[in-house]
């Protein structure tokens, strides 16, 4: 994941400037962060909009003590996993059907028989496995950087990424 | 192996499923870089409050001035007709009784004369 040179510069640049930075290099991962969790686009673009707020509104108190992408991800997914609550007025449970259901009904979702399979598959994991598939296969990151980004360690995500293909598969053949 | 790569090219193929509507992310940099096209910095929170302090001390010293100069509190004008005993008091000060007797007895004894 790109992360600005070098951190010290970057933090002295008038904040404006380390907005337009952020927004043009992370807009469209920050999107794919937050889509595979709230599932349509409408409720992404909704989300995204939300987490540039928080974002430019917490920057200035920002110490640049982790890396920015991280601390961009953990303002989105909660800012996602908020959202849901609000809108969909219950804590959405890993395997709620009504987030599929949601997904169908997104005009910006084409999947046939055999993807919502996979989503219903991969809606049932545990939200450690969930969280290294979305990484892995929406943001196309490596399994150093979803440790950096998380903080659990390369072995333990590997571990859970081995779970989940073996879950994922079960679910998808048996169903 | 081979099943993990059968799954993997599932997920590939389940992720083009998900669409974003062209010129997206070109409309979001747009709307929130606008600052930069202006190049008008981004007002700070702390300016925007500083402002509105700004604002209050001015109206506050305005009409505090506006309060001295039209309704003067009473006293501050001297010799104003009506003002209150005291001040009649602080104009004798210094001045003995005998001397004000005096001054009244001489004031009647001139009258008289002229009568």
């Amino acid at each position: 994941m790109k992360e600005p040179d070098n951190l010290l510069d970057f933090k002295k640049k008038p904040i404006h400037e380390q907005i337009n930075w952020i927004v043009k290099n992370y807009s469209q991962d920050l999107y794919w962060v937050i889509r595979p969790i709230v599932k349509t686009h409408e409720n992404a673009d909704d989300v995204l909009q939300n987490t540039l707020m928080k974002v430019f509104q917490n920057l200035p108190k920002f110490r640049y003590d982790s890396k920015l992408f991280s601390w961009l991800y953990r303002i989105a997914v909660n800012e996602s996993l908020n959202y849901l609550k609000k809108h969909y007025k219950h804590d959405v449970e890993p395997d709620d059907d009504s987030m599929i259901n949601l997904l169908v009904s997104d005009t910006y979702y084409d999947g046939d028989d055999i993807s919502l399979r996979l989503e219903k598959a991969m809606a049932k994991l545990p939200p450690k496995q969930q969280e290294v598939f979305r990484l892995k296969y929406f943001n196309n990151m490596k399994f150093n950087e979803i440790s950096e980004l998380t903080g659990t360690s390369v072995g333990s995500l590997k571990a859970n990424y081995h779970h989940a293909v073996k879950k994922i598969k079960h679910l998808v053949i048996s169903h | 192996m081979k099943e993990k790569t059968d799954i993997e090219k599932l997920l590939e193929q389940q992720k083009s499923h998900y669409k974003v509507p062209e010129g997206y992310f070109d409309e979001i940099i747009a709307k929130y870089t606008q600052d930069n096209a202006t190049g008008k910095p981004r007002k700070t929170k702390v300016f925007r409050i500083g402002h509105r302090w700004m604002v209050a001390a001015g109206l506050l010293l305005f009409f505090s001035i506006a309060f001295h100069k039209w309704f003067k509190p009473y006293g501050h004008t001297p010799a104003h007709p009506g003002k209150p005993a005291e001040h009649h008091d602080a104009l004798l000060e210094g001045i003995s009784d005998d001397e004000i007797i005096d001054y009244l007895m001489d004031y009647t004894d001139a009258v008289d004369m002229m009568e």
